[in-house]
């Protein structure tokens, strides 16, 4: 490599890594930073393909996320990857998988094996996404026989994925906590927008409040509707839907 | 503070001061431990407020919960006076906390008497004051892209609240809203086919303002009028009479108080 090469190669992994860091530079669409993800870990591994699964909330199997772009990988061969392999074992292990030949009499991954040399693959890797205890999914690298897939790499990919997770995990928690304020508001307000509901009903109807909440919960009951939804209506028309005829 | 003028307190408090001291630090985390450490979550939170009045140069402290205007619950308060200042801060609309809620940032009046916080806030720091109150703090909880609620301090002594204390009262604040979250979380979980089941944790709350909402509700169709408006004269009342805006609500509701068009 020249001097010339390294010093664009280095460029290339600072700002990798800067990308990688920023949660935000995609916006909350997290299947555009994973391709972005997956284009700049084939740039960077010599990696004939790479590509990122992700850890089903609950469940043990994987799903494809991003493939980088100059590879093309058979539906059956990505679908394999999910169960069986190299990216779910890594998952399993949540340590990286070194350089690994994709043969031998009796493989270790028989379905993934057959599939990956159908395709023109010849040794795998992978390293988990991992943050801490989370493992939120993980990273496949394929190489097709050129023997530029080495231990080097799988290093560098490790990096990679431990920057690219800390990122989701932020990301994650930051969703999350975004929902559930929601959530928690929407109780709050609900409650208010009921006792308005019953306010609004008592006046018109002249009944105790105990009544019109009785009222409008065998309203919402019979019309199979939420109690809030309901409650919300009466505050906009400022009186219980007319039944329809 | 006055709008528009940066003060030099609330970039420290932006910045979030760390606990430095390595006793101050075990103190905290075996305070927020202990209030975590217990079976009735939905104490939690309570527990939470209390450690900071425990720990704090502060005289007393309240969570409450916003979903919006006029929809405001006071969580807990650790006293009478701390329940008092979050009822008028209701009655007017006005005050730290809404300043905090609407900012998302911490709101640290140091003295009510005079100054830029006397006159930021010239209604509800009369009001303060007359409670004994000279100094008060919001703080947002919820993340910074939105706020559910406050946490506030206030101090009988005026001054302001110390590297020290606000080092304590950020970290709570974050544990105080972690454990409504996860009363709302679990109950969402536990979530059965009526909705009134999802929300009765809101059953604990000590003011949920509902006479208020209802009394609104009956004068939306007396005054033929919307939400916003029928709160509005709710307050305006209420101010006029030196009352608070629940005790209107109840006369409204009794009908010892009938509004004209």
């Amino acid at each position: 490599m020249t001097q010339r090469e390294r010093s664009q190669r280095e460029q290339l992994l600072t700002q990798t890594f800067v990308e990688l860091a920023d949660v935000n530079r995609h916006g909350l669409e997290e299947a555009d930073y994973l391709q972005a993800m997956a284009t700049r870990c084939e740039q960077l591994l010599n990696a004939d393909c790479v590509i990122v699964f992700r850890a089903q909330p609950s469940g043990p199997l994987l799903t494809p996320a991003a493939v980088s772009p100059s590879s093309d990988i058979p539906r059956q061969l990505l679908r394999a990857a999910c169960s069986e392999g190299p990216a779910i074992d890594t998952c399993r292990t949540a340590e990286p998988l070194g350089p690994t030949p994709l043969s031998g009499p009796t493989p270790r991954w028989p379905a993934f094996v057959g599939l990956a040399r159908a395709a023109g693959f010849r040794t795998a890797a992978a390293t988990p996404l991992r943050y801490h205890s989370s493992v939120l999914g993980s990273l496949l690298l394929l190489e097709n026989g050129t023997g530029s897939l080495g231990p080097e790499e799988v290093r560098l990919a490790r990096a990679l994925a431990d920057a690219a997770a800390s990122s989701l995990y932020f990301r994650q928690q930051l969703h999350r906590h975004t929902e559930e304020s929601v959530h928690l508001r929407t109780a709050l307000v609900s409650r208010s927008v009921i006792e308005q509901a019953k306010g609004i009903l008592a006046v018109q109807l002249g009944t105790t409040p105990d009544e019109a909440f009785t009222m409008l919960r065998a309203h919402a009951r019979s019309h199979q509707q939420r109690l809030s939804e309901l409650a919300q209506q009466v505050v906009e028309k400022g009186s219980l839907p007319a039944d329809p005829a | 503070m006055v709008p528009g003028q940066p003060d030099p307190e609330d970039e420290g408090v932006r910045q979030r001061p760390r606990v430095h001291d390595e006793a101050d630090r075990r103190l905290l985390t075996r305070a927020l431990a202990d209030a975590i450490a217990f079976d009735d979550t939905a104490a939690v939170p309570a527990r939470l407020c209390q450690a900071c009045v425990d720990l704090l140069d502060i005289t007393g402290a309240s969570v409450s919960l916003d979903g919006g205007p006029g929809m405001r619950t006071l969580w807990w308060s650790s006293d009478a006076v701390a329940g008092q200042l979050a009822e008028a801060q209701y009655t007017l609309g006005d005050g730290p906390c809404h300043s905090a809620l609407t900012l998302s940032a911490p709101v640290l009046a140091e003295d009510l008497t005079q100054g830029p916080d006397a006159r930021r806030w010239p209604v509800f720091a009369l009001r303060a004051v007359e409670l004994g109150v000279r100094a008060v703090f919001s703080l947002p909880l919820g993340s910074d892209a939105l706020a559910i609620g406050t946490l506030d301090l206030y101090r009988h002594a005026p001054g302001p609240l110390s590297a020290r204390d606000r080092s304590f009262a950020f970290p709570a604040g974050d544990a105080i809203t972690f454990a409504l979250m996860r009363l709302q979380s679990d109950a969402l979980k536990a979530g059965g086919e009526e909705e009134a089941d999802v929300t009765a944790w809101l059953d604990t709350a000590e003011t949920e303002h509902q006479e208020v909402h209802y009394a609104t509700g009956m004068l939306m169709v007396q005054l033929r009028v919307d939400p916003q408006h029928a709160l509005a004269r709710l307050r305006a009342y209420a101010f006029t009479q030196g009352r608070t805006v629940t005790e209107v609500a109840q006369d409204v509701i009794a009908l010892r108080v009938i509004f004209d068009e």
